[in-house]
């Protein structure tokens, strides 16, 4: 049974609710990239806006964005990936928790600390009861969400599918996290995008997501279980954090003369960093192009029939492939 | 207005976030709960239970008990008044 | 559910054994782990009673043979999810040999016992935020394991584990692993206790669930695993997995609905996956946090689904464990399959008194040999997440 992508849409540092790529980038001399805020009260009213931090107002909104993309009102399934969560309840309740020594924390701040309170809220607005799942793997959480979500329509249990990543990064958890070995040298950001993946026809065929967890990765392999190889491959969309990135060197050997496009020096690394990416491949294939200023290399895209995403950090590794219907 | 009730819209405002409200638009005998008025929620409750423990030094172990005191900012007031 | 399931391993740890048997011999002998705190440190010492699991880190790492001067680079989340996936991954391949095994643990708070300690401490130093994530116990579970396979975490506040399950019965059925041990872990944190207290929801005392003067749950810790594998390609297991469901209450964030709506439709899918009826149902391991809300909502979903004087007998073993928040799935679905293979049902401790507006009556006695086939198993959780699983004889 093929899989498509009905719609999708994206909150990022470079663009927020688009039908298409920017043609400029927008440089920022921050030490990170915050995403550009879209008009929250288009999609969430005042009285539950006023307790959303960044991440639950970005993530329900695209959310709301991607299923009035799809014209759909209510989804059979929402699955959210999150690599890090509520970051900034969780800081602002151990804070007041740490500095008044126990004494009357906020309450709020614990009830909205909670990873899935995105799908939840989702879940609220929507009054949607259907299945409602978060994952937090780290650098895959995005990924394990997508698995879910293709193995659910797969087992005919769901149609179209409310699936996406999200993160969020403040100043605190900027100056937290900045040091971690798995971010040395990374620009750091937030943002995520949000697709409803389909088994209704539609123009961008979603062949599938693989999770490899070592450091080894056999690309034609891999691609072959989808029924491709390397020469098939007309876009990458890969995760390079900066030039010479050392944990691309072997995807570099393979696909360094495909037109590459890369994304995180744009939009920053994050946990679920992977499904911009995805929403980027999605744009290659529905535009036959994208603009320059995104790509790596030089190399002319012909044809943009098929699109491998990758990402690799600290050998939490995954795949994504898309196709033209 | 009396100080008291202005103190307490201003720390209400502050506490539940109610970015769209100003101190004039809420009357002292708006309902706090319920679909008119500031149509509060049983979250903004447990808020309220913190800020009088805080602020007014007054603790109220019951949620229940809650809610005769929490119809409006007058009897928010009259409560605290009581207490003092 | 296309292949069949089975249940080939569990393991647990919590506030009343570090293992199946030790906790399966509390169940019957009325035990609860329940007690003053003794670990965690907190200014609430005296206030409120835990159900904490009676071993240092240090001695949790003595039993998993791992150096205990390393024993500050794990979260105690990870050790007590490393000891219950690790005695259920050991049953497991004791039977049925060596395969490819997939793990999908699920948490609330990760690693936030080390973050906590260390947060706002002026170091300089923030590696300690390297067990933070959720993700970072399910690794190191994998690790400890030997798996380069597929690992994940899920978590959907308090019904985390029985999510993990159900994604772990789709990498079956897909073929995506052929093994997969699936559960909960949490460790008890200030943080949780706090945010618990802020929520005006902890009873001081010993919680009482399903009871008229119920005041609330007590916290507590600890990890439950089950290892699950496709009927075909084993030679013995424990029981069979059903069914299973999971639904959105779209009520409230914290708050369960009064109808009890996502119990009521989480407990009818799983009944309808399992093609069993409800009067077959022998015994159900509620949620019963002993809080006012969820006890009532699960209740009238109860009444809803089974009929007013027709709810099979039914338990929380919250009441011995405290709420382990995602270990509580975990651990309460081992509960249900020892509840299958000894025959037995496991009394609720504290009752004394019906809820008003339910007239239901826990099973208070421990009952042997009534010949216990069928065991539904619920846990709810915040953002009106519900799930229900079943397993059978």
């Amino acid at each position: 049974m093929a899989l498509y992508i009905k719609s999708s849409d994206c909150i990022s540092a470079q663009a927020t609710f688009g039908s298409y790529l920017p043609e400029e980038l927008i440089n920022t001399d921050a030490s990170f990239y915050n995403c550009i805020k879209p008009e929250y009260k288009k999609y969430i009213s005042p009285k539950l806006l006023r307790r959303m931090s960044p991440i639950i107002r970005n993530g329900v909104s695209c959310s709301l964005s991607a299923l009035q993309n799809a014209e759909i009102d209510n989804p059979d399934a929402i699955i959210v990936g999150t690599a890090l969560g509520c970051i900034k309840d969780t800081t602002s309740f151990l804070t007041q928790l740490i500095e008044d020594n126990e004494a009357l924390p906020n309450p709020t701040h614990f009830i909205q600390s909670t990873h899935n309170t995105i799908a939840g809220q989702l879940a609220l607005l929507l009054k949607c009861s259907n299945y409602n799942f978060t994952f937090s793997q780290m650098h895959n959480s995005f990924e394990c969400a997508l698995l879910d979500a293709q193995l659910l329509l797969l087992d005919n249990e769901a149609k179209n599918v409310l699936v996406g990543g999200v993160d969020e990064l403040t100043e605190t958890s900027y100056e937290l996290i900045k040091d971690l070995e798995c971010y040395k040298d990374a620009k750091l950001g937030e943002g995520g995008a949000f697709f409803v993946l389909s088994s209704d026809e539609s123009e961008v065929v979603f062949k599938g997501v693989s999770i490899i967890n070592s450091s080894q990765c056999d690309f034609n392999d891999e691609l072959q279980k989808y029924g491709l190889s390397i020469d098939d491959i007309d876009l990458v969309v890969a995760g390079d954090k900066f030039e010479d990135d050392p944990s691309y060197s072997d995807f570099h050997k393979t696909f360094a003369e495909k037109p590459y496009l890369w994304y995180k020096p744009f939009v920053g690394e994050f946990g679920t960093v992977s499904s911009i990416a995805l929403y980027l491949g999605v744009k290659a294939i529905e535009d036959q192009s994208i603009p320059a200023c995104w790509t790596k290399n030089k190399a002319k895209i012909e044809a943009c029939n098929n699109v491998l995403i990758y990402n690799n950090v600290g050998g939490e590794q995954s795949l994504m492939l898309l196709s033209i219907n | 207005m009396s100080e008291l009730k202005e103190n307490l819209k201003k720390q209400l405002i502050e506490q539940l976030n109610l970015e769209d409200f100003e101190i004039s638009d809420i009357a002292d005998s708006d309902a706090l709960f319920g679909d008119d008025g500031l149509a509060l929620d049983s979250i903004d409750a447990l808020e309220i239970i913190v800020l009088l423990e805080k602020e007014y030094g007054i603790k109220l172990d019951d949620p229940k008990k809650g809610k005769d005191i929490m119809t409006s900012v007058q009897t928010l007031s009259d409560f605290i008044e009581s207490k003092r | 559910m296309s292949d069949t399931i089975v249940v080939t391993g569990i393991g647990v740890i919590c506030s009343i054994g570090t293992n199946a048997q030790e906790c399966f011999t509390s169940l019957v002998n009325e035990q609860s782990g329940i007690d003053s705190i003794q670990y965690l440190e907190t200014v609430h010492k005296d206030k409120f009673k835990l159900g904490e699991v009676k071993r240092s880190n240090a001695e949790l790492a003595t039993m998993l043979d791992l150096p205990v001067s390393n024993v500050h680079k794990y979260s105690r989340t990870a050790l007590l999810a490393m000891v219950s996936a690790n005695e259920a991954f050991k049953m497991a391949v004791s039977v049925n040999g060596e395969k490819t095994t997939g793990i999908v643990s699920s948490t609330t708070v990760g690693g936030m016992d080390v973050t906590e300690k260390r947060f706002l401490k002026e170091t300089g130093d923030n590696s300690y935020l390297q067990t933070h994530p959720c993700g970072d116990s399910s690794k190191e579970i994998a690790k400890y394991l030997n798996s380069t396979d597929y690992y994940t975490t899920l978590n959907t506040a308090c019904s985390s584990g029985t999510n993990a399950l159900i994604h772990g019965v789709r990498l079956l059925n897909h073929g995506i692993v052929d093994r997969v041990v699936v559960g909960g872990v949490d460790a008890l944190t200030k943080f949780t206790l706090n945010g618990f207290n802020s929520l005006m929801i902890l009873d001081e005392d010993y919680c009482k669930p399903f009871d008229a003067d119920r005041k609330g749950l007590n916290l507590a810790e600890g990890g439950g695993y089950l290892v699950l594998e496709r009927k075909n390609e084993v030679e013995k297991y424990l029981c069979q997995l059903r069914g299973f469901a999971n639904a959105n209450d779209a009520y409230h964030q914290t708050a369960s609905s009064p109808n009890g709506d996502g119990a009521f439709k989480s407990m009818s899918e799983a009944l309808k996956m399992s093609g069993i009826k409800a009067s077959s149902i022998d015994y159900i391991n509620v949620h019963g946090t002993g809080t006012q809300n969820n006890d009532l909502s699960e209740g009238v979903a109860l009444n809803r689904l089974f009929g007013e004087g027709k709810v099979p007998s039914f338990s929380s073993t919250k009441s011995y464990t405290g709420h382990t928040l995602a270990g509580a799935a975990g651990i309460e679905a081992v509960f249900s399959v020892l509840s299958i293979i000894n025959d037995v049902i496991y009394p609720n401790l504290n009752f004394s008194r019906p809820i008003e507006e339910l007239k239901l009556v826990p099973n208070t006695k421990l009952i042997k040999n009534g010949g216990v086939k069928n065991v539904m198993s619920n846990s709810f959780g915040f953002g009106g997440n519900n799930s229900t699983v079943i397993f059978s004889k």
